[in-house]
């Protein structure tokens, strides 16, 4: 799947069996130029929206009538525990084009989404610590949730690692694109882990069938931080895979010009002897 | 005020913050790096050809 040894501005072939319009994406010329333009205005609205969010969730939203202040965690780990399960579908979805279709950036997206999913997922464990110190007097219980949410960290983490483990990147991305499918089981065992077995970690309170269990000036903010820091994943991950598009342009262009270099006078004269 | 626990909640959002940041940062270097070597690089082999 060398994707960038096409020009930028060439249509890769067509896959047999491809839908039309998802296919137009996969060449790397077209994504980096339909996505030139996203990357300042997704990177500048992430800014905007995390800015006014911060001051929102520390500032002026109210403590809650039972957690009191500590409530203003829940507004950086809620949404890093969605962007870790939505990540982590994104990434399955991204698998399933790969290995179906052979989309060649599909591959290279999940490369990159992956330590960055990785990251969302620590900090979701890490500020539920923090928030279970004060309010369960405990930092970590082995319930359910906690550690179907460290499976999933282990799941992101061993992608990471495998994609990155071969020598042949196609062999690499399809290892991590069956991980990447497995793994797909945990998603419902994490959001169901609250309902299926008594846990320490309280029920959905925002994701119900019914309305959110939360006020509006609690739920408000919460769901402008997740938008914020939904925002700047998708910028960072953006970024990334422009970036890994790049530099497999840069290294094939290197490659050309180093077989360039090898026809050398001397090489010229040996083959016409 | 027993309820209020800002050593947690500073820890949280300073964590998050700053590993957001440095992912940002990261990439964003990354991705000038890759734009200006590859138009150097594409402005060279135009030339050449």
């Amino acid at each position: 799947m060398a994707i960038v040894d096409n020009a930028p501005t060439q249509d890769a072939p067509r896959q047999p069996g491809a839908p039309t319009s998802l296919h137009r994406f996969a060449n790397p010329g077209r994504f980096l130029r339909l996505t030139d333009n996203w990357l300042p205005w997704l990177a500048g609205a992430a800014l905007l929206v995390l800015g006014s969010g911060v001051a929102w969730a520390l500032v002026f939203a109210p403590p809650d009538w039972q957690q009191g202040e500590t409530v203003r965690i829940m507004f950086v780990h809620v949404p890093m525990a969605w962007l870790a399960m939505g990540g982590y579908l994104g990434l399955a979805i991204l698998s399933l084009m790969s290995l179906i279709w052979r989309h060649p950036l599909a591959d290279l997206t999940a490369r990159e989404l992956a330590p960055v999913g990785a990251a969302v997922t620590a900090l979701c464990l890490i500020t539920g610590s923090l928030w279970g110190r004060p309010m369960w007097g405990t930092y970590w219980v082995w319930d359910a949730r906690l550690t179907s949410v460290l499976v999933l960290f282990f799941l992101w983490l061993g992608h990471v690692a495998l994609v990155r483990a071969f020598d042949d990147p196609e062999r690499g991305a399809r290892m991590g694109a069956i991980l990447a499918l497995v793994g797909v089981v945990n998603l419902p065992i994490v959001k169901f882990s609250v309902d299926w077995w008594n846990t320490l970690h309280q029920p959905a309170s925002v994701t119900r069938l019914d309305a959110p269990a939360m006020h509006v000036d609690i739920l408000y903010p919460l769901l402008w931080c997740t938008l914020g820091f939904s925002l700047a994943f998708a910028a960072v991950v953006l970024a990334a895979t422009r970036a890994a598009v790049m530099e497999r342009r840069v290294r094939a262009l290197q490659m050309a010009a180093a077989r360039r270099a090898d026809v050398t006078p001397a090489t010229l004269r040996g083959a016409r002897a | 005020m027993n309820t209020a626990h800002w050593w947690f909640i500073g820890l949280s959002w300073a964590l998050t913050l700053i590993i957001f940041g440095a992912l940002a940062v990261a990439a964003l270097l990354r991705h000038r790096n890759a734009k200006r070597q590859l138009a150097r690089l594409e402005t060279r082999a135009r030339g050449k050809s």
